[in-house]
């Protein structure tokens, strides 16, 4: 299981991904931050949706060489 | 009998929920700012946006005023869904007298200060009165302040913005005119969102803004919006997003204007103002897909877009050449290009650019360019006159120079900022015959000879020759199936048969859709978006139980009242007319050759189903059917026919005297 700090989510809206380590600095939110420790009134950076929009975002099959 | 949705019990029944039916009223002669509790059965009767606007402006009887004078009332009002999270719920209505054309006035517009507007608890704004100085408002949740605005003047609207961001903070939202608006050109629009440029573009409202003394408005809100069904709302969401993202995927990618070719190809462009039937290798040379290869740095998208079809570019040429700055729509890479037979795509993007910092039309300014165009082909209007400009087709410098002097009203652009018709009047002869206008607003580049049942639509369109009050030819190339509403009868592209009753259920429900706050690229989602989900919506956004009945039926309620107020300036049959190019000439070569919309079958047709009189007026049956007097006692009454208790519409006291060649 993936710790949250390496834990992505998906706005189901637009598609933006937040990823943990990268954070949403121009929000003043700095990496690392958990999603799940993200204020309440956060909103996706790209459309201005609410948290309750975004879901796990599930990796794909690891291709290998 | 049915039990009534568990929900809907829970809430005691009907207790509306999300909209608070509280605006502003602002008095910029008195200084004053008044909070109005409006009745909540106004967003179940007309849903929001220029519904509930439509609905304000009739009772204040705004169709008897001059439109630049401070007695008209420009009002800023959210859809039902603007600032939820509905995918594509981001649209406001701005809404008045329009100057340009004399009648009902009215722009929508995306982006993210309908949901800001939303945050503060309020569903809009309505400015009335003068400002004795330049001014701005300041609304922060429920407080609103009257600012001074002398160091913006002549300011374009991006660094309008961006002045004005610095000053309150980046998650202001500001709405501003630049110095076509100040000036009181007729094309002004209001621009929202600086650089990424969103526009209440059309009927100039941007000249009545400018009128009142108010350069900008800022805002932001930071309430919660409260949602009767949250859980469910986002499940829907969830299930609709991906088909609507399936079937958007050119638009993702290349924006509006990645669809140029197959309009071309569709005979549905608009070629040398109109008069060409194809121009196949022009396309290919301005589009979105040549954007996309060459001034592309970024994508956009509004609040709560999964479509994102804005793009971000970087100006090629002109006089702000390698700045950011907002890309060409459809509209505006037809009327830069082809209808000015202009191939240099870096052109459209700079004039596209001229528009949005000067606050302008971009399809009013490019449509009288192409009328001034052929004018000056035809000798009607000479070099000496445009101040030594060579206007022929095609020529880059001119279109961005012609564009400037409008944008600043100067010179032979304050000519032509008063817009096709008025210019054309005062031309007269073969310059009114290349004028192409229904109601003094210019066309929107989709033309009715390639779809005919946008012949109907644009005639009868309530605020001119709009596209998207019907956006039928959507609806004819199978984009939007019209089995969703209701409609299953045969009928072919250039034909009549059945074109009227295609016409006015599509503007029964883009009326509703533009209520709600919807954008229109909605209903690429067929199925998944149709006026059922949307009604499903309603339930989970308010709690009030609605239907896909009753949907539709606010659309015709809501196109009907504005067709009332248009009635009381003295709009019939007569003016619900195509203009000469469009309705006498068909074209010679393309998908459209040969076709000409039978207007006279299609209008009958058109107003049996409407109900109207064979003249054109909203019948008093009809009126009872609408639900004003019902629900409400309104004084809503269809005596839109009797000739008229207001001065000619066009009468209308300009501020300045205007050009006369």
């Amino acid at each position: 299981m993936m710790s949250p700090l390496h834990t992505k989510y998906v706005c189901t809206v637009c598609g933006y991904v937040y990823d943990p380590q990268v954070g949403d600095p121009k929000a003043g939110i700095l990496p690392p931050m958990p999603f799940s420790d993200l204020p309440e009134d956060w909103i996706c950076p790209e459309c201005g949706v609410g948290k309750d929009l975004f879901t796990l975002l599930t990796p794909g099959p690891r291709v290998t060489d | 009998m049915s039990k009534p949705p568990p929900a809907a019990k829970q809430e005691g029944g009907r207790r509306m929920r999300c909209i608070s039916a509280k605006v502003f009223d602002i008095d910029l002669t008195k200084g004053s700012i008044q909070e109005k509790q409006l009745p909540k059965e106004y967003w179940q009767l007309h849903l929001g946006g220029s519904g509930v606007a439509a609905r304000l402006l009739y009772d204040e009887g705004t169709y008897a005023v001059d439109p630049l004078g401070p007695e008209n009332i420009l009002v800023f009002m959210n859809g039902l869904f603007t600032g939820t999270p509905v995918p594509c719920g981001c649209k406001m209505a701005v809404c008045a007298k329009s100057p340009l054309t004399g009648i009902w006035g009215e722009a929508t517009v995306g982006g993210y200060f309908g949901a800001e507007l939303r945050k503060t608890g309020y569903e809009g704004f309505l400015v009335r009165g003068k400002a004795q100085r330049p001014s701005y408002l300041l609304i922060e949740n429920g407080q609103v302040s009257i600012r001074e605005a002398e160091d913006l003047l002549g300011l374009d609207t991006y660094k309008t913005s961006e002045l004005l961001k610095d000053r309150h903070g980046e998650k202001y939202e500001v709405a501003a005119i630049g110095p076509s608006g100040e000036k009181l050109v007729l094309l002004a629009g209001i621009m929202f969102g600086g650089s990424e440029t969103r526009a209440a573009g059309r009927t100039g409202l941007g000249a009545v803004m400018g009128s009142k003394n108010l350069k900008a408005v800022v805002i932001r809100g930071t309430n919660p919006v409260d949602l009767f069904d949250r859980p469910g709302l986002v499940q829907s969401i969830q299930e609709t997003v991906p088909v609507i993202k399936a079937n958007t995927k050119g638009l993702t990618d290349f924006g509006t204007a990645g669809g140029v070719m197959a309009v071309e190809a569709n005979g549905d462009l608009s070629i040398r103002n109109w008069s060409l039937g194809s121009w196949t290798e022009g396309a290919a040379k301005t589009n979105g897909q040549k954007i996309a290869e060459t001034v592309f740095v970024s994508h956009y998208g509004c609040f709560a877009c999964p479509i994102r079809c804005g793009k971000n570019v970087r100006v090629p040429v002109g006089p702000f050449k390698g700045q950011l700055a907002h890309g060409p729509e459809y509209e505006t890479t037809d009327g830069f290009g082809a209808n000015l037979l202009n191939e240099d795509l870096d052109v459209i993007v700079a004039a596209n650019d001229l528009c949005n910092r000067y606050g302008l039309d971009t399809i009013s300014t490019s449509g009288v360019i192409g009328w001034a165009m052929e004018c000056y082909e035809n000798g009607l209007i000479t070099k000496e006159e445009t101040g030594g400009i060579e206007i022929t087709w095609g020529n880059g410098e001119a279109i961005l120079k012609l564009t400037e002097l409008i944008g600043k009203r100067e010179g032979f652009g304050e000519f032509l900022g008063q817009g096709v018709k008025r210019a054309a009047e005062k031309l007269g002869g073969l310059a009114v015959e290349f004028a192409v206008h229904t109601k003094g607003l210019e066309y929107a580049f989709h033309d009715p000879r390639a779809f005919t049942s946008m012949a109907a639509n644009y005639a009868t369109a309530n605020r001119g020759a709009c596209h998207l009050e019907g956006l039928t030819y959507f609806a004819e190339q199978g984009a939007f199936p019209l089995s969703l509403v209701d409609f299953e009868k045969e009928f072919t592209r250039h034909g009549h048969e059945n074109k009227a009753e295609i016409a006015v259920i599509m503007q029964n429900f883009m009326e509703a859709m533009n209520n709600l706050g919807l954008c229109k690229f909605l209903i690429r989602g067929k199925d998944s978006t149709s006026p059922a989900i949307f009604a499903q919506w309603i339930h989970q956004v308010t709690g009030i139980p609605y239907s896909k009945a009753e949907l539709m039926k606010a659309g015709e309620r809501n196109f009907n009242l504005k067709r009332l107020f248009n009635g009381k300036i003295g709009i019939t049959r007569k003016d619900d007319a195509l203009p000469p190019r469009l309705g006498v000439h068909d074209k010679e070569s393309g998908a459209a050759k040969g076709s000409i919309p039978s207007m006279g079958k299609i209008l009958w047709d058109y107003y049996r189903i409407r109900g109207w009189t064979p003249e054109g007026i909203p019948g008093k049956k009809n009126c009872g059917s609408w639900g004003f007097r019902k629900a409400l006692g309104s004084s809503i009454t269809p005596e839109g026919g009797e000739r008229n208790d207001v001065p000619v519409a066009h009468e209308i006291r300009l501020h300045r005297v205007w050009l006369c060649l």
